[in-house]
């Protein structure tokens, strides 16, 4: 015997070491229980010895005073423990005990029947006194037998009060012991503090305890398999959906298509909404691998039916979300979905990863990886738009003149965009060799305007506010985020189902990010444990990988932000560039320490004439002159794009003068070098061009055409305009085609223009 | 627990079914409108077993529909606390499974699962399962369970259940 009880603890009656408990808080001790074990020395040999209870009345455990390993001494509380509650069920009236509904040792909950008791008395008018149980009890001892005749309050049967922690909560009734909690308010209070557990049954609340106990479960299972959380959403995302219309031949829909047909009844309309749903290319791959690497979770805008009938067609098999869907229905918020993370992982989201079209649905969360949204309807937005949603009241989303509007808005949409930017692109093509000024200042100035609308479009969005739920600024939005009018359209003969012709590869090209994101984690993860009990955090490793995107890189921006703007490091572009690793200057540096390496600008400002900064920039050796749309592919891939596709200018090899005093054999070789690398392009830049991917194609490249007769009509201006006529031969680098709608004809002019210019060179270097 | 119980319900009919066949189209009427029903009162409404009495119609005013009171005998479905009943199991989490008694949905906490029994969601499917793999309960499965709690409301009835206890679990 190692311990004697006293009072309320059990006591250690000898000094030596605790071993390891074999109970735990709360749970119920009785006379001659093993509790633990302990070690004891005497004479220098360890012994080993259980730690008995030896406690006449059956307690309950209620603190653990000592833990696993340490040395406690005589007199020592082990265990602070309470003796349990009994209450004893006496029978009101004299009679005969009839009935017996329950059994020793099993639980009973508040107000269940127990025993009923036929009264001796005639007078008394009811047949049975009932006998029920006052509180969650457990039945110790019944102490009467079936039958027998009792006087007046001879005690039946013994209870010991087990009080339930209505831990768990169903439809304001306790899970464990079915005590309906909806009539005292005491119990009313514990509810509040409850979370809900499983998104899709929003009724099942368990305590904040027991939350955290399973969260840290889920966590432990999680790092034992090494995977992470994935946060994928839906529209946009993974998938593309559009409402169903009468003209759409729904029975020629084939399964090659990968065109899906839902049917969702809202709650309150007794319409059918019928949806066509396009996946993702190579959404099932993806999914596939993320999930070896991922835990795969859905939290998406839509509605429930709506997002389990999409995760039904994503995952047939529910092996992947397996009921992991968070929907509309269950968000806290309708603009933010940032506001529920705490409640699906309430030990925090170190090892959460988010992929969103809208990352401003997050908040900007440092784990939420953009992505480019997926449009494959044509002339159709985002069907779970939050914002739309929201301009509108919450439920009118569902009513139908709603969702007719919406394909007219954007038709509206894109018919300004057509106009504001394809119309100057389709002149430039018509007469490509012709030119006058009064069209290049039209094509130029129109942009500008659409320029700074998107400057302050984007400055709101990622200003304080963050959410605007302006509708100017609202379609401003869909044009830019989408620009559906420079992707060419198609209409599937059988379906008659207009659609954008475009190639996607994003999840594909996704992958190894999000490999590089788990193997950093996983690689910290095993350093940090051995040194200390931490967990790394994604939302530190995130923006690490983010920064290291365009490390080394330093960024001057011309003809970006607004000349004259209050704070330029605020816009849109300046934090993009900033947060992807890149060093910003207002101004351009030659200096050797900070020198300047990018030049970013707009391909249309570039064609109006040099800022001073594009000017500098071709003059200093090695500085590349990028269009906008450079950032934007880097952010949208996390990596360093290669900057050729998007050089507005050529890029100064060395300043003229070094290119003099080279050898004449290394001016040479390097001549060559380039004349080979242009002429092969010229072959595959078709092919190329066909697979860049959706972005490519999102830039208006008439500026191109533009440069390109200006250099064909005039060779000798066009060498002088870049002023450093040695160098002039890498102009074959801005030869690659990002338009897919240049004419073929206008490249094979551009490339023997080209060609001319370098085999020049290469005859006045021989 | 199931009751053979008189109830009684107002069967309202269109002028355009009088005809030969209208006590036909008053008891295939009742069937569709009664079975599957649920009230807080006398539970689910399984089956309806006798028309005792068609009573005599009253035409409505203004609509010429016509009102049939109809006294039947059903077979009811009332759970109740401590009743020991089968079921399949329908949906699992970390915190519990839903089981599916006939017409009546029924929650089983995690506390209320035998402990050594503990949720596997990388089981495929995820299950609840003992450590040697010797229990395994899924989607699909039959269990047998004893009713702890009933929550009644006017239109529906959903209670709490519990395996922890002799002779209940999964039903081979």
């Amino acid at each position: 015997m190692a311990a004697r009880n006293e009072g309320e603890g059990i006591v250690a009656n000898a000094n030596g070491k605790l071993i390891n408990w074999l109970i735990n808080t709360g749970d119920k001790i009785g006379k001659g229980d093993i509790l633990g074990y302990y070690e004891i020395k005497l004479n220098d040999i360890a012994q080993m010895k259980q730690i008995v209870c030896d406690k006449e009345e059956d307690s309950i455990i209620k603190k653990i005073m000592v833990g696993q390993e340490e040395d406690f001494n005589v007199g020592q509380m082990l265990l602070e423990i309470h003796q349990l509650e009994r209450l004893i069920i006496s029978s009101k009236v004299t009679g005969k005990l009839t009935n017996l509904y329950v059994k020793e040792g099993e639980v009973v909950s508040s107000g269940q029947l127990l025993a009923l008791i036929q009264p001796s008395d005639k007078s008394i008018s009811a047949k049975y006194k009932r006998m029920r149980s006052p509180s969650c009890c457990r039945i110790e001892k019944i102490l009467r037998h079936l039958g027998e005749e009792l006087p007046a309050k001879t005690p039946v049967i013994q209870l010991v009060v087990e009080e339930c922690k209505h831990s768990t909560i169903i439809r304001d009734m306790c899970a464990t012991c079915g005590k309906d909690l909806s009539k005292s308010k005491k119990d009313v209070e514990i509810q509040k503090s409850m979370v809900t557990m499983v998104p899709n049954v929003p009724d099942l609340v368990v305590s904040q305890d027991l939350a955290s106990e399973l969260a840290k479960n889920d966590m432990n299972r999680l790092l034992s398999s090494k995977k992470l959380v994935l946060i994928v959403d839906l529209d946009l995302t993974l998938i593309h959906t559009r409402m169903a219309s009468p003209d759409i031949k729904l029975s020629n829909l084939t399964e090659e298509k990968q065109i899906y047909y839902t049917c969702h009844m809202f709650p309150g309309y007794n319409v059918y909404h019928q949806y066509l749903t396009k996946l993702r290319p190579h959404v099932e791959e993806f999914l596939k691998v993320a999930s070896t690497l991922f835990e795969l979770h859905v939290v998406t805008m839509g509605s429930r039916s709506y997002a389990q009938d999409i995760v039904g067609i994503l995952d047939p098999t529910g092996s992947l979300f397996y009921n992991r869907i968070l929907s509309r229905d269950e968000l806290k918020s309708q603009l933010l979905k940032s506001t529920n993370l705490n409640q699906l992982f309430p030990l925090g989201d170190n090892l959460v990863c988010i992929i969103d079209d809208r990352p401003e649905m997050w908040a900007f969360h440092p784990s939420c990886i953009p992505v480019p949204p997926y449009s494959y309807f044509a002339n159709v937005g985002d069907i779970n738009d939050p914002k739309k949603l929201n301009s509108k009241g919450l439920k009118t989303r569902d009513s139908p003149d709603v969702k007719e509007n919406k394909p007219v808005d954007n038709n509206c949409n894109t018919d300004v965009n057509q106009l504001e930017e394809s119309s100057p692109m389709n002149q430039i093509n018509a007469d490509s060799n012709e030119l006058n000024g009064q069209n290049t200042t039209e094509c130029i100035e129109k942009p500008k305007i659409t320029d700074e609308k998107h400057a302050t479009s984007t400055n709101d969005s990622s200003g304080d506010s963050r959410i605007d739920t302006n509708n100017n600024n609202d379609d401003e939005e869909i044009a830019t985020r989408q620009r559906p009018s420079l992707w060419k359209t198609a209409v599937d003969s059988d379906t008659n189902i207009a659609y954008y012709d475009i190639k996607d590869n994003y999840l594909l090209n996704l992958l190894p990010l999000l490999r590089r994101i788990h193997n950093r984690f996983y690689q910290q993860y095993d350093q940090l444990k051995e040194q200390l009990d931490q967990l790394p955090d994604l939302k530190s490793i995130i923006p690490e990988i983010r920064r290291n995107v365009l490390k080394d890189v330093k960024i001057v921006f011309s003809a970006i932000i607004p000349s004259g703007h209050p704070s330029p490091e605020k816009t849109y572009e300046w934090i993009l560039a900033e947060s992807l690793g890149a060093k910003v200057t207002h101004k351009f540096h030659t200096s050797p320490s900070r020198k300047t390496t990018h030049v970013v600008t707009k391909r249309v400002a570039f064609q109006s004439g040099y800022t001073q900064k594009v000017h500098l920039a071709m003059k200093t050796a090695g500085v590349f002159v990028v269009d906008i749309d450079w950032l934007y592919k880097c952010n949208e891939f996390w990596k360093k794009i290669e900057e050729e596709p998007y050089l507005l200018a050529p890029v100064c090899m060395c300043s003229s003068t070094r290119m003099q005093l080279m050898p004449k054999e290394k001016r040479r070789k390097s001549l060559e070098l380039q004349t080979e690398r242009f002429s092969k392009r010229k072959r595959t830049s078709l092919d190329e061009r066909n697979e860049t991917s959706v972005g490519l194609m999102m830039a208006p490249d008439f500026g191109l055409a533009k440069e390109l007769t200006r250099r064909s009509s005039s060779r000798e201006s066009s060498l002088d305009s870049f002023s450093i006529s040695s160098s002039s031969s890498s102009c074959s680098l801005s030869s690659k085609s990002t338009d897919s709608s240049a004419t073929e004809s206008s490249i094979d002019s551009e490339c023997e223009a080209i060609g001319a210019i370098l085999e020049a060179q290469l005859a006045d270097v021989n | 627990m199931f009751f053979h119980v008189t109830l009684e319900h107002e069967i309202t009919l269109h002028p355009r079914y009088f005809g030969p066949n209208l006590l036909d189209t008053v008891r295939r009427k009742l069937f569709s409108e009664v079975e599957g029903t649920c009230s807080g009162k006398h539970g689910f409404v399984i089956a309806v077993t006798i028309i005792d009495k068609v009573g005599v119609g009253k035409i409505l005013p203004n609509s010429g529909f016509v009102v049939y009171p109809v006294r039947y005998k059903a077979i009811v479905f009332k759970p109740f606390p401590g009743e020991v009943v089968d079921g399949i199991v329908t949906q699992l989490n970390k915190v519990g499974l839903f089981v599916e008694v006939g017409p009546l949905t029924c929650f089983i906490s995690k506390y209320s699962i035998p402990r050594d029994m503990f949720f596997d969601p990388n089981g495929n499917p995820p299950c609840f399962r003992t450590e040697d793999e010797d229990m395994i309960v899924q989607t699909g499965d039959e269990v047998r369970l004893k009713i702890v709690g009933t929550r009644v409301d006017v239109k529906d009835i959903f209670a709490v259940g519990s395996l922890d206890q002799d002779y209940l679990g999964k039903i081979n």
